[in-house]
């Protein structure tokens, strides 16, 4: 789907009008020189460059094509479980995403159609969810409500809408029990005024709780959307936080502002009794069996009100109803999630503090969780039926943690892009940088994170989080009367061309308790676990003064890596990399500063590097300095008065033979070959950034609207090539950008290779992919589908985890995990062994070996060293053919008697076995091969085995699910470690022998 | 009309008076119901309050009566030190418990008074004492036959005491017929037995002829008129358990076992039990359980404290238990009904309908606490016989600890929001536990709640009295004449630490006596010459020499013991009442010392001064002692004063309460004394008017004595009332005149020579500010600038102090404040004054009513930036003395309060 569906997010919009927008450089600057003059150049220009390719002349503003690649931002609906609670639902927009919860992945997306529903549009915060709830009665129909005042009821098995109905006010809250059939209960805005501007309705403080009765009015029984027959107003409220049945049905309470308001289902039209709390309240959770509830409020204490009995409705004016309470307080925060366990005996919760509280409470005694990531927005319990109970939180950034309940650690993490620094901290002020970049090598993206002092890791390719960076480390809550303290910001983060190295800037401004840092750091690349490693720190590259930009000289061919910075002290500096050997004979590389450069007394702004790395060219001033940077001499000063500030050049094309000088309002393209100013644009809105196609001729310059200008476009993208002042495209973008960086080309259509596509960093804080072609895997289930094929992966039975798969049911193989930090020591994976409940463990015995195993590294056999590929399907290969083994001694061990059907089985089984086998001719015997005697990597003990084995074809032909338990042992289950035990029993042997 | 006035004031901070811990703390029991259970409807009225009897770490025991009316809904001094018990020297109050004397002879809703109550208390040895609450005395001890006693309980008909001693076992002693005796001894447990509650008395099947369930034949022929039996009892132990008794055969039933840390033995300090037999345990976990009591198992267990759990206490209705100890939380637990859910999928969790709840936790101490109690006390009765409280009035919970403050707090609860709860303490219209401000009873320094501290003007002398000795002070005159500073705020502030000799005062003596119990009064003479102290039994008399260095030696007149007792009427030696003296007071001329005898209530008036060596006894007065003139604790005959007969009306309630038990009391007297009709009452106040003239006496009961010491003879009584006087004094402009002030800060006024009380004093007296009236702190006491400044004709500037207050009342302002206002003003003053003008002693409430309001709010001029007071009087014509014992002074010497910090806790 090419259309464009940045659904920007309210929250996000309304704080994004603090912040000052602006460019890529530097702001626009007010002066403005007089225009016709200008625009004389510009035709004088034109004459000279001689004929124009007229196909170029497009100069309509059209729309360019974007993407967005994050989520809007974390939806502050409590999250949803299905009934088997192999699914959860979570708001997003106006559509609910339909998570699985084995993998994590979006399964289906509900989204409302938008043919002739309402008046509406579809867009903006007016539609978006309010509140989701499961049909009592039918567990596969989802409840949603939306702001814009919609009932939708769903399917969301086949994800078909089944009915709307319209309040034609804002509702939100929605509670569903099973006593009221056809009925729903929803917190609403009392009066239908009008909506503002924002999209938020004017008079949300005043709410009033219904019931809505499901069946449409006789006028509305044919439209797509209904009006409820009717409506019966059981008493008004504040605005409501929250809105829950008793489990028994038999009482409806509503929190809002300082109250609780009561109301027994049997007895409606008595209206609500008010219990007064000291704090706002701000989340409700209900026992699940008894009849009290809990509430959590803004100064951090959890309530529970024992209120619900006979005597409540017994009214006394003029007497502030107190019930009696429980309180339970340890958070200093908000509390922004309360959930109790399905047996009632836990209750959980989370706030600002990022940490998961599980109160006991009968005991009162309380264990944490800490950590979590992010501050935590809601909180969920899945409540399978045969499986471990697992909490699911919903953080703020957008991303879930799900924590099992018998280890209480966070078993997984599915995370989308966090980029928002508004999460954690206030946006960074304008001036500062934005780091954006690509990784040639991984074809990732380099992105800030939502903590301003991390980096995080983007697979668009595959539409996941690869890991986040920390760059500077630091504290990431702060006591709730405290400032909080202003961490320091990744500014800069410029990836070298071969990938391998990475520079970053981040900087903290001094305020009047510490003094300012910046740091330059370069990290190197790990091929083997695939992350970044701090190489080399340098404190204060420029003193304490910014740094204005980084950059790597690409094309390594000669003199080496250099890395140019230039900073608001007037110098140049180039660095370099020092390899020494070391004791050991290893070769250690770290950077040192090559050569410190001035011109005059001029402020660097900016550094480039001509695509050969043979010119570095510097912006100072009104000039343009050329560098050579072997020997570091001036070769040449650009200086036109056309440009009085150069903010930045760039080289243009792979011959480099242009260099595109842009100011404030103006671009000026020099020929270096001739060294004369080719050509001269003057733009009537500044120019916020320079970016060239890193293979073709073409560049690009983005223009900003001024900010009084009310119009859709906010941005001008204006192409250029080299030969003509005049744009042959300009394209229009609705946003303004904050960084920008242009696309590798594997990630563009590949017939196309001439099209331009960038990554953006928009000034709300999303990432959007711009440009004609961009090819990139559409994300999983963004459209509604069923969930009837897509059934989760079976869930292993407590008999599996003890004994190992059956070799006897197929057992599909458990799927991977969503996400794989990339971890650079192994003990934290070892760990997880130790995962399982101490009755689920295995004999200590069988667990030494594989435990030993995996802090070991295997070597590689020399033959495979060449090709990682190869040796990764090796090694694949090796231990699926072990796993035949497994079960047979696991059964050998642990003397378990064998009786009759199952000795048919295993007589069967073996008799397959050996007529599958004797099928593929390319191996000899399976049974010997068990023992591994055969096998070619293990340690070395055949070194001449052939690699061009078929084993694959064994694997592929013969036995699936044999497949299983070598599939376990890679994502260290616990339940895998009896046959993995099992073989590593053997080769010991084998090797003392 | 109050003009600044300059006072240099001294104000004293080095007295190092230290009080004493509250230990223990006990209300008065209801009386059982009948068994047949017939409600009456009556059964909700309003019950008065009663006694608080307040146990201390120095061995004494403070009686407290309530300040307010009857049919007052609020006294914003609630308790105050009615009578004090002097405890032997050396002692301490570990548990206390108040029984009734003879349940039967009192109605089911009835609060029992003095007269019908016994108080034992237990202090850390084996001795168990029984208190003659009238005498002040013990009135008998016991040997508990096995070892320290670590608690006491009596049982709810008040027929049984339990010991719980030091070898394990418990040991019922029986009460009935007011004797003390000791009945039998349960089985014996390998432990300390550290608190004991009784299980609720199950009523008597009197349908069924005299055979009764457990066979426990020999008792029940002894309860042939009460128709409760106690079944069991539960015993909190150091071994980490807690025990079940069987009453009817002795036998340990069952053993509840508590949390164990780290092998170590939990202590089970406190324990309850509930009607409906729910046991409540306390214990050194900080852990609060409660069990079954028919299967002794363990129904609910909260971590509710972070150290020991010292006491605990359950609310009149049974809905609620406070708990506290060594965290200084107050925590409440609330029986919460749960209203069962009717899911079906639920019905295995099906519980008990109600469960206990957690619900709030208040920190009111600053140290351990270590009694509760809790007012109207709760009974254990089995929910048929449930005990109905009015649910209009907040119960009130009394906390007391190491911090030597009883805190008073309401206890409503949440719950209970149906009708507006009054808040009987007037501290806010809130009364609920969680919500409603708290009030802490200032402590008194000396007994009766007056003051330990005398000043003796002409020789700059200021005596304290402690436990066992007394100190003196030198106060020397002030250097520089005072800066002209407005109305007494401080000009010099004499300090401890600043020990350079001009600090302004000297310890001149520090006297350790050997004392039988705690003093209880003591007096220096005007000129210094003449120090006099007494315990409850013997009186001392010194005579201070001065040092050439300005040290005080003081001199004992050896034979003065002999001199009182000679005075005594049939002198036989083994019948002598002791020496002992309640009160002393020596006139100004420093000629003639006053006493007032501790048990028999003699005034003698001693003369010092005879030229001879030995003092001579002038006269003694039996005025104090006369029963007969006392119906109820009131004066019927002899009535005088102009003003008697609206005072009567007041009293005639009263009278009708108390009529049933003044019978008891004749033979209480009997007991004690000579069998004379003559009631023991202790004089608590006592006033010598400047000229030396008059001598008022005042005692516990209310009543005042003047006596004219010219003639040495009893001129006249006062009326009584009805409430403790707590300030006596003699106005220095007109000698005769006797101001008066009672414990809920209302004032009399009354001339001596004309025997009524002045005219031009009711407008005063008739609308007494709310502001002055309502203060939380009782006023203790009253002075005069001996040379007021001699502006204006006559003015009776008084000033009224109370541990927190000063208060500066312009006596005679009243006359003049007529006319010259307007209704509307008047209205205005009437909003002001939201709260109702409290009922005056003159039940006629002043119509008058704003404009003289508002003057008399102007005239009640209110200081509260010295506290705690100790004592005020002047020392010279314009020259104050002020002795503050700063609360932080004394809390200093405590050991550290437990504290835990916790993040996130705010």
């Amino acid at each position: 789907m090419p259309m464009a569906v940045d659904s920007t997010p309210a929250m996000a919009a309304s704080k994004a009008k603090s912040a000052v927008p602006h460019g890529l450089q530097n702001p626009p600057v007010s002066e403005s020189p007089k225009k016709g003059k200008k625009r004389k150049h510009a035709r004088n220009d034109n004459v000279d460059e001689g004929p124009v390719a007229g196909s170029s002349k497009a100069t309509d503003d059209l729309a360019w094509t974007w993407r967005s690649l994050t989520e809007s931002s974390a939806s502050r609906v409590p999250l949803l479980f299905t009934k088997d609670g192999s699914y959860f639902f979570s708001a997003s927009g106006p559509s609910v995403k339909i998570y699985s919860v084995a993998t994590g992945l979006v399964v289906s997306t509900l989204t409302p159609a938008e043919s002739g529903e309402t008046a509406e549009p579809n867009l903006g915060a007016g539609n978006s969810l309010t509140c989701m709830a499961l049909s009592p009665h039918n567990p596969f129909q989802l409840f949603t409500g939306s702001a814009g005042g919609l009932i939708r009821i769903w399917d969301f098995l086949d994800a078909t809408q089944l009915r709307v109905f319209d309040l034609a006010q804002p509702i939100f809250q929605l509670a569903l029990h099973e006593k009221f059939k056809d009925q729903v209960f929803v917190a609403a805005s009392r009066s239908t005024k009008k909506i503002n501007s924002k999209g938020n309705p004017t008079a949300e403080d005043n709410c009033a709780v219904l019931r809505v009765t499901l069946t449409p009015t006789n006028a509305t029984m044919n439209s797509s959307i209904q009006k409820p027959s009717d409506l019966f107003i059981v008493g008004k409220t504040r605005k409501p936080a929250g809105l829950s049945f008793s489990p028994s049905g038999s009482w409806l309470v509503a929190i809002g502002g300082h109250k609780a308001y009561v109301a027994r289902t049997a007895d409606l039209k008595a209206g609500f009794t008010k219990f007064v709390s000291d704090e706002t309240l701000t989340c409700l959770a209900f026992h699940p069996t008894e009849e009290y509830f809990a509430t959590g409020d803004a100064k951090g204490v959890i309530r529970l009100w024992y209120c619900l009995n006979e005597d409540i409705t017994t009214l006394a004016s003029g007497v502030r109803k107190k019930a009696p309470t429980t309180t339970l307080h340890w958070h200093a925060h908000t509390v922004s999630s309360i959930a109790f366990t399905a047996n009632g005996a836990y209750l959980l919760s989370g706030g600002e503090e990022a940490v998961l509280v599980i109160w006991q409470l009968h005991s009162g005694k309380k264990e944490f969780v800490p950590r979590v990531g992010a501050p935590i927005a809601n909180i969920a319990v899945s409540r399978p039926k045969d499986a471990e109970e697992e909490y699911l939180l919903g953080l703020a950034d957008a991303s879930f943690v799900f924590v099992r309940s018998g280890t209480l650690r966070i078993s997984r993490t599915v995370a989308r892009i966090k980029l928002d620094p508004a999460i954690s901290h206030t946006r960074p002020s304008s001036s500062t940088a934005i780091p954006l970049a690509i990784h040639p090598q991984t074809s990732t993206l380099i992105l800030p994170s939502s903590h301003p002092s991390s980096l995080q890791t983007y697979a668009p390719s595959s539409s996941k989080l690869l890991s986040e960076l920390e760059v500077s480390p630091s504290n990431r809550v702060s006591r709730r009367d405290e400032k909080a303290l202003e961490p320091s910001r990744v500014e800069r983060a410029v990836i070298s061309e071969s990938g391998k190295w990475m520079a970053t800037l981040d900087a903290r401004e001094s305020d009047d308790v510490s003094k300012g840092e910046i740091y330059l750091k370069i990290w190197s690349w790990e091929r083997g676990t695939g992350f970044w490693s701090l190489n080399t720190r340098i404190d204060r590259p420029h003193g304490l003064k910014k740094v204005t930009s980084v950059a790597f000289r690409p094309g390594s061919s000669i003199g080496g890596l250099q890395l140019a910075t230039t900073g608001e002290d007037g110098n140049i500096k180039l660095w370099r990399v020092r390899s020494v050997k070391n004791k050991h004979g290893e070769v250690e590389e770290y950077w040192v500063t090559r050569a410190t450069l001035r011109f005059r007394s001029d402020i660097p702004s900016h550094a480039t590097w001509s695509s050969d790395g043979s010119i570095l060219a510097v912006s100072l001033g009104p000039h343009v300095a050329l560098y050579d940077p072997e020997s570091t001499v001036l070769i040449r000063t650009l200086t036109s008065p056309e440009c009085t500030v150069v903010t930045s050049a760039s080289f243009v094309g792979r011959g480099s033979r242009y260099l595109a000088v842009s100011g404030h309002r103006d671009l000026v393209l020099w020929d270096l070959v001739s060294q004369t100013v080719k050509w001269h644009y003057r733009s009537t809105m500044a120019i916020t950034g320079l970016v060239t196609h890193p293979v073709q001729d073409t560049f690009i310059i983005f223009e900003q609207q001024s900010e009084s200008s009310s119009t859709l476009v906010s941005t001008r993208v204006v192409m250029f090539t080299p030969r003509s002042a005049i744009p042959s495209q300009i394209r229009s973008l609705p946003f303004r950008l904050l960084s920008v960086v242009p696309c590798p080309a594997s990630w563009t259509a590949p017939g196309s290779a001439s099209s331009l596509a960038f990554v953006a960093i928009t000034d709300a804080w999303s990432v959007v992919l711009l440009g004609d072609d961009v090819k990139l895997p559409e994300e999983q289930g963004s459209v509604g589908r069923g969930l009837k094929g897509t059934s989760p992966a079976a869930k292993r039975t407590l008999f599996q985890d003890i004994f190992g798969a059956s070799a006897f049911s197929d057992v599909t193989p458990p799927s991977a995990p969503i996400i794989q930090t990339p971890a650079t020591w192994k003990g934290k994976e070892v760990e997880k062994i130790f995962d399982a409940p101490a009755y689920l463990m295995p004999p200590l015995d069988t667990l030494f070996d594989p435990l030993m195993e995996d802090f070991l590294t295997l070597r590689p056999a020399d033959e495979s060293a060449g090709v990682e590929d190869e040796e990764q399907h090796a090694e694949d290969v090796e231990m699926d053919a072990e796993g035949e083994d497994g079960p047979i001694l696991v059964g050998n061990r642990l003397e378990r008697v064998v009786d009759g059907g199952e000795m048919v089985a295993m007589v069967e089984l073996f008799m397959n076995h050996a007529i599958s086998t004797s099928g593929s001719t390319s191996i000899p015997n399976g049974i010997p091969q068990t023992n591994g005697v055969h096998r070619p990597t293990t340690n070395g003990v055949t070194p001449h085995a052939t690699p061009a084995k078929p084993l694959p074809k064994h694997n592929g032909t013969t036995k699936p699910q044999l497949s299983t338990p070598a599939a376990s042992i890679k994502t260290s289950d616990p339940s895998a470690t009896p046959s993995s035990a099992a073989r590593t029993g053997q080769k010991r042997k084998k090797s003392l022998d | 009309m109050v003009e600044g006035t300059t006072l240099s004031v001294h104000r004293c901070r080095f007295v190092d008076y230290q009080p004493s811990a509250v230990t223990a703390l006990a209300f008065p029991p209801l009386p059982l119901p009948s068994v047949k259970g017939k409600k009456k409807a009556a059964s909700r009225k309003r019950l008065r309050f009663g006694t608080l009897a307040i146990g201390r770490a120095n061995g004494n025991i403070e009686l407290c009566e309530w300040t307010g009316h009857e049919h007052q809904s609020s006294a914003p001094q609630a308790w105050v030190v009615k009578k004090t018990l002097s405890g032997p020297y050396m002692s301490k109050v570990d548990s206390l418990a108040f029984t009734i004397k003879y349940p039967d002879q009192i109605a089911a809703d009835e609060v029992p008074s003095w007269s019908n109550l016994r108080l034992f208390s237990a202090g850390g040895g084996s001795e168990l004492a029984e208190w003659d609450i009238e005498r002040g005395t013990i009135r008998r001890t016991i040997s508990s036959q096995g070892g320290s006693i670590w608690s006491a309980s009596a049982n709810p008909a008040s027929t049984l005491l339990a010991l719980g001693c030091e070898d394990g076992s418990v040991r019922i002693l029986s009460l009935e017929y007011d004797t003390l005796t000791h009945l039998r001894r349960l089985d014996r447990v390998k432990s300390r037995i550290l608190s004991l509650a009784w299980g609720p008395p199950v009523p008597r099947d009197t349908s069924k002829p005299s055979s009764t369930s457990h066979g426990n034949d020999e008792e029940s022929s002894d309860e042939e008129e009460d128709d409760w039996t106690d079944s069991w009892l539960v015993a909190g132990c150091s071994d980490s358990s807690l025990r079940k008794w069987d009453i009817a055969s002795g036998r340990v039933l069952d053993r509840m076992g508590t949390d164990k840390q780290r092998g170590e033995r939990t202590l089970v300090w406190t324990v309850g039990v509930l009607g409906d037999g729910m046991i409540v345990s306390g214990d050194s976990l900080g852990t609060v359980k409660f069990w079954d009591s028919r299967t002794c198992t363990q129904i609910q267990s909260f971590q509710a404290h972070n150290a020991d759990v010292l006491c605990l206490t359950i609310s009149p209705e049974g809905t609620a238990i406070y708990t506290s100890g060594v965290d200084q939380k107050v925590v409440q637990f609330t029986l919460v009904k749960t209203s069962q859910s009717s899911n079906a999928q639920s019905s295995l969790l099906s519980r008990a309908t109600s469960r206990w709840v957690q619900s709030t936790s208040r920190r009111l101490h600053s140290h351990d606490v270590r009694a509760l109690a809790i007012w109207p006390p709760y009974t254990p009765l089995p929910p048929s016989h449930k005990r109905q409280f009015p649910l209009d009035v907040a119960p009130l919970l009394a906390s007391g600890g190491l911090d030597m403050n009883v805190v008073i707090a309401p206890a409503a609860l949440p719950a209970s929001t149906m009708t507006k709860v009054v808040n009987p303490l007037g501290t806010s219209t809130i009364s609920t536990f969680e919500d409603a401000y708290h009030r802490r009873l200032a402590y008194s320094s000396g007994s009766f709640n007056g003051s330990a501290l005398h000043l003796a003007k002409g020789a700059r002398l200021l005596l304290c009295m402690r436990d066992s000795g007394i100190s003196i002070w030198k106060i020397s005159r002030k250097q520089k004449p005072s800066l002209g500073v407005e109305d007494m705020i401080t000009t010099e502030d004499p300090t401890p630490q600043s020990g350079a000799p001009d600090r302004g005062w000297d310890r001149v003596l520090d006297m350790a006596l050997n004392v039988t119990s705690n003093l209880v009064a003591s007096a220096i003479s005007d000129d210094g010459k003449w120090v006099t102290v007494s315990d409850w039994y013997e009186t001392k008399l010194f005579c201070l020499e001065q040092l050439a260095n300005g040290d005080l030696k003081p001199k004992r007149i050896r034979d003065f013991t002999a001199i009182i007792q000679s005075s005594f009427p049939n002198a036989k030696s083994n019948q002598l009442p002791s020496t002992g003296a309640s009160s002393f007071i020596f006139t100004p001329d420093s000629t003639k010392l006053v006493m007032a005898t501790a048990m028999s209530g003699y005034i003698l008036v001693i003369d010092l001064n005879t030229g001879e060596p030995k003092p001579r006894v002038l006269r003694r007065f039996e005025q104090h002692r006369m029963q007969n003139i006392v119906i109820g604790n009131r004066v019927v005959k002899g009535r005088k004063g102009p003003d008697q007969d609206v005072e009567m009306q007041d009293a005639d309630v009263e009278e009708k309460v108390a009529e049933g038990v003044s019978d008891n009391e004749s033979e209480v007297s009997d007991d004690g004394e000579n069998g004379n009709k003559q009631a023991s009452v202790t004089v608590t106040r006592m006033a010598v008017s400047p000229d030396g003239q008059w001598l008022a006496t005042s005692d516990d009961r209310s009543r005042t004595h003047v006596f004219n010491l010219d003639s040495i003879q009893h001129h006249c009584v006062l009326p009584t009332f009805p409430q403790p006087i707590h300030a006596l004094s003699f106005e220095p402009s007109s000698p005769s005149t006797l101001i008066l002030a009672l414990a809920n800060n209302t004032l009399q006024i009354y001339d001596v020579e004309s025997r009524q009380f002045p005219t031009w004093s009711r407008h005063l007296l008739s609308a007494l500010p709310p502001r002055f009236t309502q203060l939380h702190d009782p006023v203790l006491g009253v002075t005069f600038d001996p040379e007021p400044p001699a502006t204006g004709g006559t003015k009776k500037m008084a000033l009224f102090w109370g541990a927190t207050w000063l208060c500066k009342v312009q006596l005679d302002a009243a006359v003049w404040g007529y006319g010259g206002f307007d209704k509307k003003r008047r209205r205005d003053g009437k909003k002001y004054y939201l709260p109702p003008p409290p009922p005056q002693i003159h039940g006629s409430e002043d119509s008058r009513g704003g404009g003289q309001q508002e003057r008399q709010t102007r005239n009640f001029k209110l200081i509260t930036h010295y506290r705690p007071i100790l004592f005020v009087d002047f020392i010279a014509a314009g020259e104050l003395v002020i002795v503050e014992r700063p609360l932080v002074d004394v809390l200093s010497k405590l050991p550290p309060a437990f504290f835990k910090p916790k993040y996130g806790a705010s």
